[in-house]
């Protein structure tokens, strides 16, 4: 693979938003930028940024990543930039810090998608996000918390989605990606499997379809 | 002729009964033509009540084609009723003479006949006296000029008596019996006539108004949903009807239901039929109904080879309306006690149900939250379109904590009755509850900082005015050198004096400066005041006293963070100190040296790094060169597939349209038809253009010129374009 000339790098943009604790996962973003690099030639810039959802900026980036362990209830500015967001082709993925399925995150993220956007629906496990780049025969990978019976001691099957034209456009998780991705990159090294490995698919998703 | 011939020519005259015998048949043939009068006259009113029924009923189509629809419409309309009215007309007249009527005697005959008969005499005395003797009597009968040879006396007046009384109601009925053929030969239906005005825009007239079908006029029946409390609404004739979710529609048409066929399509949504009744308001009558979705659709009924279409357009029932009124913002509470107030307006557009206030109470930290849902307040408005909801909201019965945080906002709920209906809801105050040991570094919204006092000089300014002085000091005198010297002492002392706030305020927290503590007074900022300067009292930094940066610098790793961030405010405030000393003695020259280390050092306090106690994580940088495609599992390229550009929908809509526009002069129902869909599926894409189209369909329906509503259309679709400022071919 050949790096890319003269394209823009892709910006991981973390959401930020009124209501709740956006900046729950701090090390999230540059550990997937670090497995962005690590793994694909894709042009990416060094370091995430943080966006106020209520900014038009939220706009220049294909992919949103939004957590917090709070309830979520979007101003209506920011209700406002998110169905713009939707409607020009981003990917907004909000994963459940709380991993608690009916937890205070849970309800009300899922609450305001509705509101905003339309009912997020489970996404089948054999969808091409789970093969965009590395294969997940079985859909979402599983995460320690799951595993280990927090929160809701349930291990999640599917994640759910909102698509527009057989495209994800809302990307929800109950399983907690927030814990088990936010740790500093350099500790891969003591990992047998690299837990990230999704995010790239995540990553590439938005970008190429 | 000889006598003999002339008698035997001249007609024999009657006797007395004779004449008695003839006045009474005259009265009987009197009579009769009276009877015939009364009844002509009757059938000549039942004849004309018929015809202005017609008239009255072509008339009504003629103004108003859906009026046909009316019961009214419907009683004229069938001809047996129209028959038994012009009946009772009949009878009414027939009657109204027969009170009138007085039988006609002997003695009004014989009257009748001396009145017809100038030359006749004596008839009447006959008539009316029957006991005279015979011969005055036979002599009152030759007088009576009546001869043998009328069978009736008077035939020729009697018949144009009767011609007389007959001749006016024979007439009326003669003409209305000839209008009524015409009529019915003319304009078999309503429809037809309607038809024939014509529409100068299309050529088959018969084929844009289809009128002589089932399928026009109709009338459409809008029953609202009850919890909307609207009245049902009747429309006449028309081709779109915009209602309220959840409504039902009902067409009625004219018509058995033999062959008709009707069916929904919503605008993204398969077809399916729906049934077709008789209705029990037209005799004979169709009828059809369907429940108006979220979803616009359009009804499509059948006839044959004619159809005809009805745009529904759905009117949604917004949610209500709530404004959180209080809290105004979101906030930051040290204490987790008191009392908050709540209010919040709501409105519908339809009546309200409820409101109330739902507070999510989440209490945790790290990776452990748990969250409390509440509903307080709760109230019932039943059907009001506005309200307002208020609570006193206690933070110690809620069970607040420190560290907690409350999300609150205002929800309502309106009529509709389906149980997944939203609620309305206001925009979401987060209330957060400081924990004790993060106060420090809550970010509280405290008042502005006060405007900065233009009118005091800075350390860079106090520098400048002392350079400038000293380049006087030769020209001025002495006197003058020591008044303006002091002045800049004094101000020098001032800037000084808040320079050490800032740093006893870091150490301490104390926003006092400038005070003296002795040694085991048992409150020590870690300072010591050596000839007014301010000396770290530990050996590491005691060199900051002597004013030397570099040497401060050096140590700083042996003493704590807050001396070190404040080092460059102590090298300022000692600095000043000397400076000031300098200019209390009338010395500029003396005094610019420390005061441009202050100045210095103060710059480099502004350019410190700030520390936080409650630090956010230093965000990662990725090492890019490093990691670049060093990870251990390898992945596969997912191949990028381009994407399919949007279709360009007010082109597609423009397309549409011309085509419609130009198959009315060919095919008027199929280009009807045509715009009713192309208004359908323009109401989200261009909803003015949509609006415009309604008024081609309307004119279309009336029969009006749809040409100023086609061109109102294309340029609501596709307006010109607009440039500033003249052409190039424009006249200068």
């Amino acid at each position: 693979m050949t790096v890319l000339p003269n394209v823009s790098p892709f910006v991981f943009a973390t959401a930020q938003y009124e209501s709740g604790d956006w900046d729950s996962a701090p090390s999230l973003p540059g550990n997937l930028i670090d497995s962005v690099a690590r793994y694909t030639s894709l042009p990416v810039a060094p370091q995430g940024v943080s966006v106020a959802l209520a900014s038009e900026d939220a706009l220049r980036y294909p992919l949103l990543f939004l957590t917090g362990h709070l309830p979520v209830r979007f101003t209506p500015q920011e209700g406002r930039v998110l169905q713009r967001y939707v409607e020009r082709g981003g990917l907004l993925f909000i994963d459940d810090h709380n991993h608690d399925i009916d937890g205070a995150f849970h309800k009300t993220a899922l609450e305001e998608i509705r509101r905003l956007v339309a009912p997020l629906t489970p996404l089948r496990n054999n969808h091409p996000l789970y093969t965009s780049f590395f294969r997940f025969e079985d859909g979402p990978p599983t995460t320690s918390h799951e595993l280990n019976g927090w929160g809701d001691n349930l291990v999640h099957e599917h994640l759910l989605a909102v698509l527009r034209n057989d495209r994800i456009s809302v990307l929800y998780s109950n399983k907690d990606y927030s814990s088990e991705w936010n740790f500093h990159p350099d500790n891969k090294r003591f990992m047998g499997v690299d837990p990230t490995r999704f995010g790239v698919n995540l990553v590439v998703y938005a970008l190429t379809h | 002729m000889n006598q003999a011939q002339i008698d035997a020519a001249r007609p024999l005259p009657l006797t007395a009964n004779d004449v008695r015998h003839r006045v009474a048949a005259l009265a009987k043939a009197l009579e009769r033509t009276r009877m015939l009068r009364i009844i002509v006259t009757g059938a000549a009113a039942a004849l004309l009540v018929l015809l202005a029924m017609r008239a009255l009923l072509l008339l009504v189509a003629w103004i108003s084609p859906a009026a046909v629809l009316s019961s009214v419409w419907q009683l004229l309309n069938e001809p047996a009723a129209r028959f038994a009215l012009a009946f009772v007309v009949y009878l009414l007249v027939m009657l109204r003479q027969m009170m009138r009527w007085q039988p006609i005697t002997p003695v009004r005959a014989a009257l009748w006949y001396e009145e017809h008969h100038p030359a006749s005499h004596a008839v009447v005395t006959l008539v009316e006296d029957t006991q005279l003797s015979g011969r005055v009597a036979e002599r009152l009968a030759s007088q009576s000029r009546m001869v043998v040879q009328e069978t009736v006396p008077a035939n020729a007046a009697v018949r144009s008596a009767r011609w007389r009384a007959l001749k006016t109601p024979l007439g009326l009925s003669i003409t209305a019996i000839a209008l009524l053929v015409i009529v019915s030969l003319a304009a078999t239906t309503p429809a037809s006539i309607t038809s024939a005005r014509g529409i100068s825009f299309a050529a088959d007239v018969n084929a844009v108004n289809p009128r002589a079908s089932r399928l026009a006029p109709w009338r459409i029946e809008v029953t609202p949903p009850a919890y909307s409390r609207l009245p049902t609404r009747t429309l006449t004739d028309s081709g779109t009807v915009e209602a309220l979710v959840g409504s039902r529609v009902q067409l009625i048409g004219l018509g058995d239901t033999s062959g008709l066929l009707a069916s929904v399509s919503p605008r993204a949504g398969r077809e399916t039929s729906l049934p077709v009744s008789s209705s029990s308001e037209a005799s004979p009558g169709w009828s059809t109904t369907t429940v108006v979705t979220p979803e616009p659709g359009v009804i499509k009924v059948r006839d044959g080879n004619d159809s005809r279409l009805l745009v529904i357009i759905p009117k949604a029932d917004s949610l209500p309306r709530v404004r959180l009124a209080a809290p105004l913002r979101d906030s930051v509470y040290r204490d987790s006690t008191g009392v908050l107030s709540l209010s919040a307006e709501v409105s519908d557009d339809y009546g309200l149900a409820s409101a109330a206030f739902e507070v999510i109470l989440t209490s945790g930290a790290g990776e452990q939250f748990t969250a409390r849902t509440l509903r307080l307040a709760e109230r019932s408005f039943a059907g009001a379109r506005t309200g307002r909801i208020v609570h006193e909201l206690s933070f110690a019965q809620l069970g607040v904590k420190s560290g907690d945080v409350l999300h609150v906002r205002a929800v309502a709920r309106d009529q509709h009755p389906a149980a997944s209906r939203e609620f309305g809801v206001s925009e979401t105050r987060s209330l957060r509850f400081a924990r004790a040991e993060e106060y420090d570094s809550v970010a509280v919204e405290a008042a502005p900082p006060p405007a900065v006092d233009s009118s005091l000089l800075s350390q860079r300014m106090l520098l400048e005015l002392t350079i400038k002085l000293e380049a006087r000091r030769t020209t001025i005198a002495r006197d003058v050198l020591v008044a303006e010297s002091r002045q800049l002492a004094t101000e020098q002392a001032r800037i000084r004096r808040a320079v050490s706030a800032i740093v006893y305020a870091r150490l301490s927290g104390e926003g006092e400066s400038e005070h003296v503590h002795y040694e085991g007074d048992g409150h020590d900022h870690g300072l010591t005041v050596q000839e007014g300067k301010l000396v770290p009292s530990f050996g590491g930094a005691a060199s900051a006293a002597s004013g030397t940066p570099t040497r401060v610098n050096n140590n700083v790793s042996e003493e704590s963070p807050i001396i070190a961030v404040n080092l460059p405010l102590l090298e300022a405030y000692n600095a000043m100190w000397d400076a000031g000393r300098a200019l209390e003695q009338a010395d500029p020259r003396a005094a610019i040296p420390p005061m441009r280390l202050a100045l210095a050092a103060i710059q480099r306090a502004r350019a410190a790094e700030r520390v936080y106690l409650r630090g956010r994580v230093r965000p990662i940088v990725v090492d890019l060169a490093r990691v670049r495609l060093a990870g251990k599992d390898t992945g596969q390229n997912a191949r990028r597939l381009p994407g399919v550009a949007e279709p360009d929908r007010v082109r597609q809509l423009d397309r549409r349209f011309a085509r419609a526009a130009d198959q009315l002069t060919a095919n008027a129902t199929s280009a009807r038809d045509s715009l009713a869909v192309l208004r359908l599926d323009a109401l989200v894409d261009a909803p003015a253009f949509s609006q415009a189209l309604d008024g081609v369909l309307n004119a279309l329906r009336d029969g009006r010129d749809a040409t100023d509503a086609l061109v109102f259309a294309r340029r609501t679709l596709s307006r010109p374009a607009v440039t500033r400022g003249a052409s190039s071919w424009s006249v200068p």
